[in-house]
């Protein structure tokens, strides 16, 4: 605004000059210093100030500028352009500009202060620092925490309502204490077909079918109406509607978006879930824990129905995100998704869009910079992952047994096997074992039998020498690794964050087995010290990574076994592996040292090591057998060799060894004392167990279950059987604990500029409980989000059920309760509903019963014709306002009335990112990439075009049509009429309708019904709720 | 200004969410799908034509020739460089294509577009801009939306948003398409509306395809259709009487109406019947080369959509399926950029000169903006043997027409075409021009959403006022 446009308006002033500075009282400066300059500093300064901004020319940041400005006259407060402009009165600028007007009583307090003579103790131009530090963040989070939902909630006896049918619950009273303070009479009721129309559609988005719209009208009693609402909530359609309505508070989509579009793997996992949550009304609480913290519930909520850990789905949410394609800046992409997470769970839950403090503290809300990165921290603490969701019995099922099994057949394969050493060595004699490497038990054996003796020596020397300098080149690259993990030691691997019931919590002994489900052999191998996840069955799942690495390094390896898994480095927590960039290792069932490629390219940022079966990979939807074993993990710029288990590593007298029978005899004793010790489940060394393993893998000792004895044969079969019993997990998409990790703050929101780490916590309006104890923080967020003195968790979820009940929330702006919000249309009856919400279970469908089962919900769809035009968007709900339907409202009505029959419903279509469902897009299906807690309902074109001219409707009016025409009860065009009208519409025809229609069919030819169903599907009344 | 703009807002804003309140009836009942104008200042531009490179054209083999690369050819590249999406960097790598000074002006080009170059002298040609991100769908969404993912209006719907229809038989964003050209990486939400009114979306017109837009063939006659659409008003009437939604009943009613014209006004659209045999031969709409022939005719199709008050038209390549150009990114050349190159450029060269032409000698180039970008430019160093990998570090685009001036550069790369280092450009820099010469303050194109007033240029944009005639 140009200053002078405003001295246009204010010619009469310009002839008083501004009062000199004079010496002000010490009453006028605490009123200034309380009420003023806070208010200028938040306000003004920012475009207004003397260091770096002059908006309009002027600065309102001293006396000086104030004065200079002359948009003051001391004492006038009515000639002020200041206070015309916060009033915003008509000819003036409005400010402050871009930002919602001041509240009344800070504008009173400015023209009192104006009143006063503008008494102002700034008397010099201050600077930079000065000017910064007059915004008091705390002052102005107080302050602005003074808005409506930031207060308590308020619990007000509903008044009484003198006309009876409006007096039998709270939310009537409420709502007939609004219409009588307006002035407003409401509605009568509507009738009963329209009634239980309304009710079908809003508790389940189908229309009724006619007969059961025929027993209503027949009977339409309270009781009637009550146990249709009941049962209603009681179908499964309920919570296909509801659970839908959810999913646009999360975001729900199945795919990532950006190039290739990849899946979010097992993503319906948690559409289905949220539906029979949604249906079985699981406390909102519960959600809400399950949603952030889900997989961390010490008593999940199991469904023994279908083996599932329901809670552990919950955490899905947090994966709805989109994510860019083989992305180059990974800590970019990072920010980008871990605010899309932010965002959602603060929408959702909280109608508060902390996303917006990013950059800088919230411009209009009590939400500081601050804020944003504790939540972040408590986001990237959490890593993306798959998640096996299979109930805790079923996680469990004949593991106990399978473990006494394998004690079993430890005994009785060990003796069997002593008892065939001979014959074993023998067929390690006459078996032609081509060339082995070196690290096999059996390579010295290859490489010395048929060495000449004088030689046989130096050989061995050699190998001896060998395999000592490669030791040592080995260790010594190790200690200068950047990075190095050594797993098998068990303080190591406690500090690696596992998943996955394929994992234990101890690292497995030298010597663990696994058994082969199927196939010939009844081994699949036997294992040095490692951690493996097969020990049971490969069915079993894990989901391994490190402590967060800054690359640093020309390569990266893991030394691992495997089939069907993968590692990789995780940069920033990026999930996908498509492109070049961030590649995924396959892991082979023979040990080596794995490269994990691009580990260079990706030099100084930071990553995690990770490594799972194949399944949890986070960007591919895989299933079927799986397994690893991980032994280190390293990165630096050297390289290491996968150096086996040689005999110069087993124990034993090595000196004994000078010919070939000497060393026959070695392998001899050493191949003995494996057998004993694995027998005994003894401690043994990697070395024997890797021996054992080279003579039973090779069939040297009996594994060929046709050449096993029949008590050994039956122990296998008893392990397939049980293993038979084990399913391939459920899997969810999720998060797992990894590091717990404070964000440094990004100034102004840049990745290049980092500051102090941010300890995780709660926002601080909510007092900001700090998370301190183990792990990411999640339990204790979704405990400080259901806490007590969260003011904003119950009012945010009742209102969200109000909109979708009545099509308009009490506080309009769902998703935001903010500033920029929407104030509520009746707060008592907001805070009444949030407070019996809580004290009543949280119980969602105990809320939505009240709001169906009241009078204000039953009244007809028109104006009162006394109430004029007084509340033209019906605020005060006088009637029941019509709307048209959702996107998948309108499909699965149009289907049903085609088959009088609920359809496969469009909750179920595949919701992917790229290509969203053209039918369902037309009507405003909404863009999956933040919470909508109110869909638009616009008004195009293409909606016309598609109900005109598309197939859906085309098809609906053949099928809907052949069912009226074999239909042999309807003889007559009217009776047909009437059975069209009472399908799509609940209702008969008048007879200006079955005039019209009976001349429309007179006109068609041999289509004629299809030709009038198609045109019923294309009228209003049809996709609308009223 | 700012209480008109307020108001406009809660209107849109209304309209958007449904609310049945009667105070808006009549706008909508008016103008079912159409927006109110909106303008700043005098506008010069009327329409946009968006001629979108996707895939990234090289810019150093094209609009910023680099000597250098020819004496430093073979050898590697000096300085820091970023993390490319291939990471298989090879060294500097010469142009096959010549470069000389071209028309008046003498801006220097190659000869890998001798058309387009031979409208030098109407070229406004901006050689620092520069993008933040090296993949296709980021850098598709970045270049329409001013952000690297869904959810954000495409530029289009934008400049609908603020420059309001004029055909409301026509939609205000029209993509065309033809054989062979797919959506760019990302999909179809980098022509979408997002949380702006669904008016403003870009329709993808397939002027392949039999009907070019989806649904816009009637399923029946006109005259049962007709009969139909009296028997649906009837009924919506009554239920607009019965109900307390009359006004978005009525303007339903109106919509179906405006369907019903636009299933005539498309079809008119698509029949070229009418256009001279000069006209389709310039445009090359008969080219053996069926890629060449169908990006004459979006570019013909373009000036008829601009003739009929379209806002905004974009035009999509086809693919040629070399060097790593599948259907989403046509010009992106991993390998064989020579030979990619000189196909892609074949294709588009004659018709977007013809373009220029036609609209020039009817005079509609002064009211029409031509952008021509893709959502990055190539690397001077190769990828592997012959090809360049992505380079949104400083590439070129050019504008045309619009109440611009011709013949002009703006900015440039560092000697090798690497990074933008002279009036460094950004994509939001862009779109703010685009909207000035439409008569638009880019700053104040606003809409609250999410709460916070967004832009198509979310904080950032400077005008390229150099570049202004």
């Amino acid at each position: 605004m140009k200053i002078r446009t405003l001295l246009y308006c204010l010619s009469i002033g310009l002839a008083c000059a501004p009062q000199p500075a004079a010496g002000i009282t010490a009453q006028e400066l605490e009123f200034f210093e309380s009420k003023i300059r806070p208010v200028l500093a938040e306000s003004c300064y920012e475009c207004h100030n003397s260091v770096d901004k002059m908006k309009g020319d002027f600065a309102l940041d001293y006396k000086g500028a104030l004065d200079a400005a002359e948009i003051i006259i001391p004492g006038d407060p009515e000639k002020s352009t200041l206070i015309q402009s916060i009033r915003h009165a008509e000819d003036f600028e409005a400010m402050p500009d871009k930002a919602p007007k001041l509240s009344n009583l800070v504008i009173r307090d400015f023209e009192k202060w104006v009143l006063m003579g503008a008494p102002d103790p700034r008397l010099t131009k201050p600077t930079k620092e000065e000017l910064e530090s007059q915004v008091d963040w705390s002052a102005v989070r107080d302050r602005r925490a003074q808005w409506w939902s930031f207060q308590p909630l308020k619990k007000t006896n509903p008044p009484s309502a003198e006309a009876a049918d409006w007096n039998r619950n709270a939310v009537d009273r409420f709502i007939f204490a609004g219409l009588k303070s307006n002035g407003l009479s409401p509605q009568a009721e509507a009738d009963p077909g329209t009634l239980v129309r309304r009710l079908h559609l809003v508790l389940t988005g189908l229309p009724p079918a006619p007969e059961l719209v025929d027993t209503f009208v027949a009977d339409p009693s309270e009781t009637a109406y009550a146990a249709l609402v009941d049962s209603l909530m009681a179908s499964k359609h309920y919570g296909e509607h509801w659970g839908r309505h959810w999913m646009d508070w999360f975001r729900y989509a199945e795919s990532y978006g950006s190039e290739g579009d990849p899946a979010v793997p097992f993503a319906q996992q948690y559409r289905d879930y949220v539906i029979r949550a949604i249906n079985a009304d699981v406390p909102y609480d519960q959600l809400i824990r399950e949603h952030l913290a889900g997989d961390l519930l010490e008593n999940p909520r199991v469904n023994d129905e279908l083996g599932l850990n329901e809670s552990a789905i919950g955490p899905a949410q947090m994966r709805m995100v989109p994510h860019g394609f083989a992305v180059t800046d990974a800590y970019d992409e990072q920010i980008t998704f871990t605010d899309n997470q932010i965002d959602a769970v603060t929408k959702a839950m909280l109608a508060t869009t902390v996303s917006c403090a990013r950059c800088h503290n919230h411009k209009f809300d009590p939400i500081s910079q601050n804020d944003f990165y504790k939540l972040y921290g408590i986001m990237v603490s959490s890593r993306p992952a798959i998640v096996n969701v299979d109930s805790p019995k079923l996680q469990q099922l004949h593991v106990d047994e399978i473990e006494k099994l394998k004690k079993d057949m430890r005994r009785s394969f060990g003796s069997h096997w002593l008892g065939e050493v001979d014959d074993a060595m023998a067929k390690m004699e006459k078996t032609d074992l081509g060339k082995l490497p070196e690290g096999d038990a059996l390579h010295a054996w290859v490489r010395l039998k048929d060495v000449a003796p004088d030689l046989f020596q130096r050989e061995l020397d050699e190998m001896k020498a060998k395999h000592q300098a490669a030791m040592e080149s080995n260790e010594k690259t190790k200690k200068e690794a950047t990075f190095y993990s050594d797993l098998r030691d068990q303080a190591t691997f406690d500090q690696w964050f596992g998943t996955g019931n394929g994992l234990g919590a101890k690292v497995s002994p030298a010597g663990s087995f696994a058994l082969a489900p199927e196939g010939e052999n009844a081994f699949t191998g036997i294992y040095p010290r490692g951690v493996y996840t097969h020990l049971i069955t490969d069915k079993h799942n894990g989901f391994l990574n490190s402590k967060f690495h800054v690359a640093e390094g020309e390569r990266a390896m893991v030394r691992a076994v495997g089939s069907a898994s993968i590692a990789r480095f995780s940069v920033r927590s990026y999930p996908l592996s498509q492109g070049l960039l961030h590649p995924a290792a396959g892991l082979k069932p023979n040990s080596q040292w794995v490269n994990l490629n691009k580990y260079d390219y990706w030099n100084n940022e930071k990553g995690y090591f990770q490594i799972n079966t194949g399944a949890d990979s986070t960007f591919n939807t895989g299933g079927g057998r799986s397994w690893f074993g991980i032994y280190e993990a390293y990165a630096g710029n050297g390289s290491l060799r996968d150096l086996g288990y040689p005999i110069a590593s087993l124990p034993g007298d090595h000196g004994s060894i000078r010919d070939r029978a000497s060393l026959l005899a070695f392998y001899k004793k050493s191949l003995q004392d494996a057998a004993s010790l694995w027998m005994e489940d003894a401690a043994m060394s990697d070395a024997q167990s890797q021996l054992l393993d080279a003579f039973v893998s090779r069939g040297f000792f009996a594994n060929k279950i046709d050449t096993l004895p029949a008590v050994l044969k039956a122990q296998v079969e008893n392990y397939r059987k049980l293993e038979k019993d084990i399913r391939i997990p459920a899997r969810a998409p999720g998060v797992a604990e990894g590091e717990p990790w404070d964000q440094p703050l990004l100034e102004r929101g840049s990745h290049k500029e980092e500051k102090e780490p941010v300890t995780r916590g709660f926002l601080e309006v909510f007092g900001g409980k700090k998370y301190e104890a183990p792990g990411s923080g999640r339990r204790e967020l979704a405990a400080d989000m259901l806490a007590e003195d969260n003011t904003l968790i119950g009012r945010v979820i009742v209102n969200r059920l109000w909109h979708h009940t009545f099509g308009q929330g009490i506080v309009a702006s769902t998703d935001n309760f903010g500033r920029l919000g929407k104030e509520p249309t009746h707060p008592e009856l907001l805070d009444h509903l949030a407070s019996d919400f809580r004290e009543n279970g949280w119980s969602m469908k105990r809320t939505v019963r009240q709001l169906v089962i009241s009078r204000a919900f039953r009244s007809a769809s028109t104006v009162p014709a006394a109430n004029g035009d007084k509340d033209p968007l019906n605020l005060q709900l006088a009637y029941f306002t019509p709307r048209r339907l959702g996107a998948e409202a309108i499909l699965d009505t149009i289907r049903f009335v085609a088959g009088n029959k609920v359809p496969e419903r469009a909750v179920y279509n595949p919701v992917i990112r790229n290509e969203l469902d053209p039918f369902l897009a037309t009507f405003n299906f909404p863009i999956p990439i933040s919470t909508v807690g109110v869909r638009d309902l616009t008004n195009v074109p293409a909606q016309a075009l598609t109900l005109m001219n598309g197939n859906i409707t085309k098809d609906a009016a053949i099928q809907w049509s052949r069912r009226i025409a074999a239909d042999g009860a309807l003889k007559t065009d009217p009776a047909r009429i009437d059975s069209l009208f009472m399908q799509a519409y609940s209702r008969r025809a008048t007879p200006a309708e079955t005039d019209a229609c009976t001349a429309y069919l007179a006109g068609e030819g041999a289509d004629a019904y299809t030709r009038l169903a198609h045109a019923l599907l294309n009228s209003k009344e049809l996709i609308y709720v009223h | 200004m700012s209480i008109n703009l307020h108001s406009r807002r809660n209107f849109l804003k209304l309209t958007a969410s449904g609310i049945s309140g009667s105070v808006l009836s009549s706008l909508l009942n008016q103008a079912a799908g159409s927006v109110i104008p909106m303008r700043h200042h005098q506008a010069k531009a009327k329409s946009v034509i968006f001629l979108y490179m996707s895939g990234g054209v090289s810019h150093v083999d094209s609009f910023d020739p680099k000597p250098m690369l020819k004496k430093f050819h073979g050898k590697p590249m000096p300085g820091k460089i970023e993390r490319t999406q291939f990471d298989a960097n090879g060294n500097i790598t010469a142009s096959p294509w010549e470069h000389r000074k071209w028309g008046q002006s003498g801006l220097e080009m190659t000869d890998m577009f001798p058309k387009i170059a031979g409208r030098a002298d109407d070229l406004a040609i901006v050689r620092s801009l520069t993008a933040k991100f090296s993949e296709h769908a980021q850098g598709n969404f970045f270049m329409h939306t001013g952000f690297p993912f869904l959810g954000y209006p495409s530029a289009g719907a934008w400049v609908n948003y603020g420059c309001g229809s004029v055909n409301p038989n026509l939609p205000g964003y029209v993509v065309l398409k033809s054989k062979h050209a797919t959506t760019p990486h990302g999909g179809v939400s980098i022509f979408g509306n997002a949380f702006l009114p669904a008016t403003t979306q870009g329709s993808i017109f397939d002027i392949a395809a039999n009907h070019a837009v989806p649904h816009i063939s009637p399923a029946m006659l006109k005259t049962e259709q007709r009969r139909a659409l009296d028997l649906i008003g009837k009924l919506d009437k009554r239920f607009a009487d019965k109900v307390a939604a009359k006004d978005a009943v009525m303007a339903s009613v109106a919509n179906a109406e405006t369907a019903f014209l636009m299933q005539e006004a498309v079809p008119d659209l698509t029949d070229i019947s009418g256009e001279s045999a000069a006209t389709k031969a310039m445009y090359g709409i008969d080219s053996p080369n069926v890629h060449k022939a169908g990006y004459g005719r979006q570019c013909l199709m373009a000036r008829r959509l601009v003739e009929r008050g379209v806002r905004f038209v974009e035009l999509s390549c086809a693919s040629h399926g070399i060097g790593g150009g599948g259907g989403g990114n046509p010009w992106d050349q991993h390998s064989d950029l020579q030979k990619g190159h000189a196909a892609m450029a074949e294709q588009v060269d004659g018709p977007i000169a013809a373009l220029i032409a036609d609209l020039k000698q009817r005079g509609m180039l002064e009211e029409t903006l031509l952008v021509f970008t893709g959502e990055f430019g190539r690397t001077p160093f190769s990828q592997g043997s012959n090809g360049r990998d992505h380079n949104p570090y400083g590439f070129t685009a050019w504008l045309a027409g619009g109440g611009l001036k011709g013949g002009v550069a703006h900015g440039a790369t560092d000697e090798f075409g690497y990074r933008a280092v002279e009036n460094i450009a950004t994509v939001y820099d862009l779109w703010a021009t685009v909207l000035h010469q439409l008569g638009i303050d880019h700053e104040k194109l606003t809409f609250r959403w999410s709460g916070r007033d967004l832009r198509l240029t979310d904080v950032h944009g400077e005008v390229w006022s150099d570049l202004i005639a």
